[in-house]
């Protein structure tokens, strides 16, 4: 019934084909080369990298899905456009049974591969913390993040300090409002609730410095509530957390008018 | 257009048009001063009751008590002076029923242009005020955004300080967000859908007009928040420091600008809720003759869908913010340490919240089980007129009707099962987040389903890319890249990486503004020849359409960017490191803004001077093209008899229906 663009299917499946293919080789070299360059944080631990591999995957299969689309839909504006306003009706075309249950299955079966690889991270950061971990204490509170070491006769600070290859458990909370605790590079995340106490557990891989940022906005200097976290080789962790003092650093709520923004800076930590 | 029972007694009734300034009782002018009066009345009274401040120490120093009865008071007088409470007055009183032609006054008859500066049920009338109200408060959260990008263009926090960044930060979502619900359902699902669906009005004219009226009401109480200057610093700009999900407890402990947001967006609600009714009462009950369901044009599922959603969900978010003034206002602890709100002390820990009895977690689940069946609504009306207008422009029926239809439902089921995957790290029992991320990835089919839908419709087509067709054209891209960039943040590992940054930020401005927003602007092109008799003019269209695209494109691929790098959202100040991203986003952001202004510049000259349109300019099937431009105010001289879908381009010729006895017109053409 349509003599013009005889192959637009073959043509477009075609296209599609090559895209992908060139898509997916320019996204594995380009990858790589962002990833050194501060695309994404630096990787310090299993947790982060399982967690970015899941990324590069999810890209590269998103790379002939959303080429699949772009490409039969822009094919058709531009072989299909009418240079003026049209004159008569296309083909009364109401449907095509393979194509919606050919598009069903693709869907379903993508589905399915989500729920591989989710089930399997999930696994992976739901198993519980390894017996012998640090103990670290969070407390989030407006607008400071203060770490006290339950097993080093409460030893607090305002720098977190960790030792490298060794589990180190979380117990996070708030003195006030919900925050959030996360140091991108280490890969864990978790509110910091007023009234409850979240777990979360990783274990450094790379001696480093690194940051907390808080994620949950919790008022006037949300963008400030940064601290360094500091890895380090397991000696110089013991020495560091046997020599801090056991008050927790400085807990107090400060007044706000009395504070401004910027000396906030050297009070909770890098602004970064 | 229901009539009243035959009451005893006519009125006196003319037929020459009142003079315009006999009909200023009731109006807007009448009933913003009933308002005005009834805020100062409202909130003196109780000041001068309770007392107009608390103790030096607490944190805020008016008694919100005050405020929130002086909203009521407004609220009550505004109601009062634009006549909405009229007749139920008179019933209450056992009077009279309206008859037929004070129906018709109420209707708007013969009162030219002042029937929209009042209470008027007429739905073409409700779907204009909609129209203009929508744009203003899209303008408004777009100032709001441009103010946000300037602060952002650079670290270090230079522009505002950062109280007033939060502030606007809170302001420009909530706005955005009540704008986005009320822009398709309110302005097109008025005007358009009864037309559509071969009724003269819809179901509860007045409840229609009433529901406008409160989103009048809401934005009202909305203009106060930056006026109630009472933030933690003392500074100007109400204080919020929340964010538009109005976490407790952090809600219970801001400014007094909290306590104008929550009674704006409950009464917002209650306009959405009204609203969702009448549409699911009046496609159920008044569809002409022969208009089977699946003969529904598919906008119409959608506005249906989205309704479902609106009536069934925002209960819980009006639970939310009642029980964040409760805390505020009366000491309760929902969220909340023992104090709270007027009584917040300036410390409060986290064994006072245990004390009070209070669950954070609880302010989190009452949002979102709101907040994620809330952005189906807004997307939804997206979806359906993107499927409306394919066809037309492709002269093709639409492709897989049914698919299309279990699309819709598909998301409206699955949008309820789905909401904990925006706490999937705030700590609730780990077991459960396997299978909030099941639902989630789930979900994707149904979405998916609307591409098949429209690479369908346009494949060998006769495709006439004129600019709603470009809108509708972009939506395919941009809202594939907002589903996709969902499906990263929907697997719990990854998520746990993107969380509460920029990446989030970026995913749901390409499903709002890429997908939902840009419909809009296409539905505006499409439907303002019926709803103004003129045409928007080409080609600012064009400098419309290609500022909006590209300019969108470019500003949110970068924060996605940005958001991979680890900045965090809602945040005045950051890293140096991110300030290229930022750069870059906020200058196309200002391109978008600018594109923006061009739009509504060719709104408004076009309204008064553009191309005078024919009844059918696109030689479209559906039967609000069937009616002449200006539409009569019953819409149809006689209801017509429908015989089939609105998409038998290439079957037969015509309309989807004709009236009784009409001859069946031949092929259409051009």
């Amino acid at each position: 019934m349509n003599t013009s663009h005889p192959n637009a299917i073959r043509n477009a499946t075609i296209i599609w084909v090559i895209l992908s293919i060139v898509g997916a080789v320019v996204y594995y070299i380009l990858a790589p080369i962002l990833a050194a360059n501060g695309a994404i944080p630096a990787i310090a631990s299993d947790t982060a990298n399982e967690a970015y591999t899941i990324m590069y995957i999810f890209t590269y299969a998103s790379i002939p899905v959303f080429f699949f689309v772009v490409v039969f839909a822009g094919y058709a504006i531009f072989a299909f456009r009418s240079p003026s306003r049209p004159t008569e009706d296309g083909p009364a075309v109401r449907g095509n049974t393979n194509a919606q249950i050919a598009w069903l299955a693709v869907s379903f079966a993508l589905v399915v591969f989500l729920y591989i690889i989710g089930f399997q991270g999930l696994a992976q950061i739901e198993a519980a913390a390894p017996a012998r971990s640090v103990q670290v204490n969070v407390t989030g509170q407006q607008w400071l993040w203060t770490y006290d070491y339950p097993g080093f006769h409460n030893a607090g600070s305002t720098t977190l300090y960790l030792p490298v290859n060794t589990p180190v458990e979380f117990n996070i909370t708030s003195k006030d409002v919900q925050h959030s605790f996360w140091i991108p590079e280490l890969g864990v995340k978790e509110d910091a609730v007023p009234g409850e106490f979240n777990h979360a557990w990783v274990t450094p891989n790379k001696i480093g410095d690194y940051t907390v940022r808080c994620v949950e906005l919790c008022g006037v200097y949300h963008a400030y509530m940064n601290t360094p976290v500091k890895v380090m080789s397991q000696s110089d962790f013991q020495t560091m957390a046997s020599s801090l003092p056991a008050n927790p650093g400085a807990t107090s709520y400060f007044t706000l008018p009395s504070l401004p923004a910027m000396a906030l800076v050297g009070v909770a930590g890098q602004r970064s | 257009m229901a009539t009243a029972s035959a009451g005893a007694g006519t009125s006196a009734h003319t037929t020459t048009a009142t003079p315009w300034w006999r009909l200023l009782f009731p109006s807007y002018l009448t009933g913003a001063i009933l308002a005005a009066i009834g805020y100062i009345a409202g909130s003196q009274l109780t000041w001068h009751f309770i007392g107009y401040g608390n103790e030096p120490t607490q944190l805020h120093p008016f008694t919100e008590q005050g405020f929130v009865v002086g909203f009521i008071g407004l609220v009550l007088g505004w109601m009062i002076g634009i006549g909405a409470l009229k007749y139920p007055f008179t019933w209450a009183l056992g009077l009279k029923d309206p008859d037929h032609n004070e129906e018709m006054r109420l209707a708007g008859k013969d009162q030219g242009w002042i029937r929209y500066f009042r209470f008027t049920t007429d739905h073409k009338v409700v779907g204009i005020q909609y129209l203009v109200l929508v744009s203003l408060m899209l303008a408004f959260g777009g100032l709001g955004a441009m103010m946000i990008r300037t602060e952002l263009m650079f670290p270090g926090g230079w522009a505002f300080p950062s109280e007033t960044y939060n502030t606007l930060v809170t302001m420009h979502g909530m706005l955005m967000i009540l704008a986005t619900i009320s822009m398709f359902v309110g302005p097109f699902g008025n005007f358009i859908v009864p037309i559509m669906i071969g009724a003269r009005d819809m179901a509860f004219p007045r409840l229609n007009a009433l529901s406008f009226a409160f989103l009048m009401a809401s934005m009202a109480v909305f203009a106060f928040i930056p006026f109630m200057g009472f933030g933690q610093d003392g500074g100007l700009g109400g204080g919020v420091q929340t964010g538009w999900t109005v976490y407790g407890p952090i809600a219970d402990q801001t400014g007094s600008g909290m306590t104008a947001l929550a009674v704006a967006v409950m009464l917002a609600g209650t306009s959405s809720i009204l609203g969702a009714v009448n549409i699911i009462t009046t496609v159920m009950t008044m569809r002409a003759p022969g208009m089977t369901y699946t003969r529904l044009p598919i906008f119409v599922w959608s506005i249906i869908g989205s309704a479902i959603l609106a009536a069934l969900g925002t209960g819980a978010f009006t639970v939310d913010l009642l029980m964040i003034l409760l805390d505020r206002l009366f000491r309760t602890s929902f969220f909340y340490a023992v104090t709270a709100g007027n009584y917040a002390s300036t410390t409060l820990t986290a064994s006072q919240t245990a004390q009070g009895g209070g669950a954070a977690w609880l302010s989190q689940n009452l949002f979102w089980f709101f907040g994620h069946p809330e952005v189906y609504l807004i997307v939804l009306p997206a979806f359906g007129w993107v499927m409306e207008v394919l066809p037309v422009f492709s002269r093709k029926p639409l492709f897989g009707y049914k698919t299309a239809i279990l699309g819709i439902m598909g998301v409206v089921v699955l949008s309820f099962l789905v909401w904990m995957h925006h706490e999937f790290v705030s700590g609730f029992v780990p077991e459960l987040r396997g299978f909030y991320m099941a639902s989630t990835e789930l979900i994707s089919i149904p979405t998916g389903l609307i591409f098949l839908v429209a690479i369908g419709t346009l494949w060998r087509g006769k495709l006439w890319t004129n600019v709603a067709m470009l809108f509708a054209l972009s939506f395919i891209w941009n809202f594939l890249i907002g589903g996709i960039s969902g499906v990263y943040l929907s697997d719990v590992p990854a998520d746990i990486q993107l969380h509460g940054g920029m990446f989030v930020t970026a995913h749901f401005h390409y499903t709002f503004v890429g997908g939902a927003l840009f419909a809009f602007f296409g539905a505006v092109y499409y439907w303002f020849p019926k709803m103004t008799g003129r045409h928007l003019d080409e080609k600012l269209g064009l400098i419309h359409f290609w500022g909006v695209q590209i300019g969108f494109n470019v500003a949110f691929l970068g924060m996605f960017y940005v958001g991979l790098q680890g900045q965090p959202r809602r945040v005045d100040d950051y890293n140096p490191a991110f300030a290229t991203g930022n750069f870059i986003t906020s200058i196309f952001a200002f391109i978008l803004g600018a594109a923006i202004l061009v739009f509504f510049y060719n709104v408004i000259i076009s309204w008064i001077g553009g191309t005078v349109a024919v009844a059918n300019p696109w030689s479209a099937k559906t039967l609000e093209w069937m009616v002449p431009t200006p539409v009569p105010l019953e819409n149809f001289e006689q209801i017509p008899v429908v015989t089939s879908d609105p998409y038998t381009y290439g079957e037969t010729g015509g309309s989807q229906g004709f009236p009784v006895g009409a001859e069946v017109p031949g092929p259409a053409v051009g």
